[in-house]
C-alpha cells in the first residue's frame, strides 16, 4: 500500500515538473514567433489618450535615490497638469521627507505625504493605500523609489487603458547598475527572462499577466473595487494580480513602456529581497487557490497558468521530494527491476538537465531579442543565482509551513536597501546620448 | 594501477569540462563587452533638452552682453554723423 502511494506522489510530482517544463518552452517559443509583430508595436506610435495621472511612490529611508526618480519625473512628456506624484514618505528616519518636500516646493504636481512612526513602517501595502486615499487620478501608477523611467512612460503605460477590459498595466524593467558586478549582471539576465519573454508570451498567449507592483498600475475604479492593497500580504503585487484577474479584468503587459531599476548588489540583500518573494507567493498561493479554481471568470487555460504562476516557488521544494521518493521507490525495488527504476528516475534526471536549462534557453532568447548576443555568455553563470533560489525556495517553504501551523497571520515586511549606485550610471547614460549627438 | 589512473583522467577530464562551460562567462567578467545597461531612457532626448535650455541661457547672456557692452559705448560718438 505504501509503495503504491508513494509511487503515485512521485508520478503527481513528476507532472508538476514536466508541466512547468513545457510552459517554459511555450513562453519562449511564443514569443520568437511573434517578435517580428513586436518590432512593429515598437515602431507604432502612442495611441492619444490622456486621462488624468497619480504616480504613488513608497519611500521608506530612500535618500540615495528618491531625488533621482523625483528629477527624472519633472522631465516626464506628459502635460504636467493631468499628473499628481505623490510620495508616501514612510516614517523615513533620513533625508527621504526633506528632499521629497523640497521638489513639492519646486513643483506643486509633487506632493508628500509624511506618515509618522505610529502609522508608518507597516509595509509597502498600508503606504500605497494612504497615498491611493489622496490620488485624484483616472489611472493610478506606481513606482519604487530607485526606478529611473523613460520620458513617454506614462503616456506608454496609459494607453492600454484605452480598452475597458484592461484593469491593470505592466511594464518593462531593466537593470540600471547592471555593469556594478556580476550579481547584479545575474539579476538583469534574470529581468531579460521574466519581462522580455515570460510577461510577453503570457501576454500574447492571453495568459496571466503579473503584475510587478512597480512600473505598472492600475485603472482607479477597479482599484476602488479591489479595496486597494492588502496589507496583510507580503507579495502584494501578486495578490493584486489574482485578485484583478478573479474581478474578471485583465492585466496588459507592455514591453515598449520601460524603467530602470538598481538591482541589489550583493548576496544578502539579494537573499532578503527574494525570501521575501518567496515567502509572500506562497502565502499568495494559499490564499487565491481555491479561488482560481472555482471561478468563472478564466478559462482553463488561465487557470492551469495562474495555478503554476502561484506554485512556481514550491518547485525546488517539489523537485528535492521527487528524487526523495524517486530514491526510495529505487531501494524497494529488487535488484533485477533496478533497471525498471533507473527508467523511472531519467524523466526527473531530464527534468534537472533539460528542465533546469528552459529559463535559461528563456533568458538567451531575450537577451538574442534584444540584441545582446555577448551577454549570453554569462548564462552558465545563472546556475549560481539558481542554486542561491533552490535554497531560499526551500526555507520559505519550511518557514510558510510552520507559520501556518502556529496560525500567524502577521508578516515583518523586510525593506531592500539602495546605495544609489545607479546614479553613476544615468550619469553615463547621459554621456553615452552625448556622444550619439556629436 | 591502472584503474587509479583512469580516475585521475576522468576526474581532471571533469573538471575540464566543467571549467570549459564556465569559460565563456568568466571571458566575459573580466573583459566585458557587453556589461550594459541597455539604453532605453532616450539619452539624446535628456541631452537635446540640456541643449535647448543652454541655448536658451546662452541667448539671454548674449543679450545682456549686449545691453551692457551698449550702456558702456554710449559715451562714444555716433560716427555716422561725420559721413
Amino acid at each position: 500500500m505504501l509503495i503504491e502511494v508513494v509511487e503515485f506522489l512521485f508520478v503527481f510530482l513528476l507532472a508538476i515538473l514536466v508541466a512547468y517544463l513545457v510552459r517554459h518552452n511555450i513562453f519562449t517559443f511564443a514569443v520568437l514567433r511573434s517578435a517580428n509583430n513586436t518590432k512593429k508595436t515598437e515602431s507604432t506610435p502612442v495611441a492619444k489618450f490622456e486621462p488624468t495621472v497619480s504616480i504613488l511612490i513608497p519611500a521608506r529611508n530612500e535618500e540615495n535615490v528618491i531625488g533621482r526618480l523625483l528629477r527624472r519625473l519633472t522631465e516626464l512628456t506628459y502635460p504636467k497638469k493631468k499628473l499628481q506624484v505623490i510620495v508616501i514618505n514612510d516614517a523615513s528616519t533620513d533625508q527621504t521627507g526633506k528632499i521629497a518636500s523640497d521638489f513639492h516646493k519646486k513643483y506643486s504636481y509633487i506632493e508628500v505625504i509624511h506618515r509618522d512612526k505610529k502609522s508608518g513602517g507597516k509595509g509597502k501595502s498600508a503606504a500605497m493605500n494612504h497615498g491611493f486615499s489622496k490620488a485624484t487620478g483616472e489611472i493610478i501608477l506606481c513606482f519604487d523609489a530607485d526606478y529611473y523611467p523613460q520620458q513617454d512612460i506614462v503616456e506608454r503605460l496609459t494607453a492600454p487603458f484605452v480598452d475597458p477590459k484592461v484593469g491593470g498595466v505592466q511594464g518593462r524593467v531593466v537593470v540600471l547598475n547592471e555593469p556594478q558586478n556580476m550579481i547584479t549582471r545575474l539579476i538583469a539576465l534574470e529581468r531579460v527572462g521574466g519581462y522580455r519573454v515570460d510577461q510577453e508570451a503570457r501576454d500574447n498567449l492571453g495568459l496571466i499577466v503579473q503584475f510587478g507592483g512597480t512600473v505598472g498600475g492600475f485603472r482607479r475604479s477597479v482599484l476602488e473595487a479591489l479595496h486597494g492593497w492588502d496589507e496583510s500580504m507580503l507579495s502584494e503585487d501578486t495578490d493584486l494580480t489574482l485578485r484583478t484577474y478573479l474581478a474578471g479584468y485583465k492585466i496588459k503587459y507592455e514591453v515598449t513602456a520601460e524603467c530602470y531599476e538598481e538591482a541589489v548588489d550583493n548576496w544578502g540583500a539579494y537573499w532578503k529581497q527574494r525570501y521575501r518573494w518567496a515567502k509572500g507567493h506562497m502565502q499568495c498561493f494559499y490564499k487565491h487557490i481555491w479561488k482560481l479554481l472555482a471561478t468563472n471568470k478564466l478559462t482553463f487555460i488561465q487557470k492551469v497558468d495562474g495555478l503554476l504562476l502561484l506554485s512556481v516557488y514550491f518547485l525546488p521544494t517539489i523537485v528535492l521530494f521527487s528524487f526523495i521518493l524517486g530514491l526510495f521507490l529505487l531501494l524497494q525495488l529488487p535488484a533485477e527491476g533496478y533497471g525498471l527504476a533507473f527508467i523511472g528516475l531519467v524523466p526527473v534526471s531530464c527534468y534537472s538537465f533539460v528542465g533546469n536549462f528552459a529559463p535559461f534557453f528563456e533568458v538567451g532568447v531575450g537577451l538574442y531579442l534584444d540584441g545582446r548576443k555577448r551577454s549570453q555568455w554569462l548564462l552558465p553563470l545563472s546556475i549560481l543565482t539558481f542554486g542561491f533560489n533552490l535554497s531560499i525556495c526551500g526555507l520559505a517553504y519550511l518557514n510558510v509551513t510552520m507559520d501556518k501551523i502556529r496560525r500567524k497571520k502577521k508578516h515583518s515586511w523586510a525593506k531592500t536597501v539602495h546605495s544609489g549606485s545607479g546614479d553613476h550610471y544615468v550619469n553615463r547614460l547621459i554621456t553615452v546620448g552625448e556622444q550619439l549627438e556629436q | 594501477m591502472s584503474s587509479d589512473i583512469n580516475v585521475i583522467q576522468m576526474f581532471v577530464a571533469g573538471l575540464a569540462a566543467f571549467s570549459l562551460m564556465f569559460l565563456p562567462s568568466l571571458v566575459e567578467l573580466m573583459y566585458p563587452k557587453d556589461a550594459g545597461p541597455r539604453v532605453i531612457c532616450g539619452g539624446s532626448e535628456i541631452v537635446n533638452l540640456m541643449h535647448l535650455a543652454s541655448l536658451e541661457e546662452n541667448y539671454r547672456l548674449d543679450s545682456l552682453e549686449q545691453k551692457k557692452l551698449s550702456g558702456a559705448l554710449g559715451f562714444l560718438p555716433n560716427l555716422e554723423q561725420f559721413i
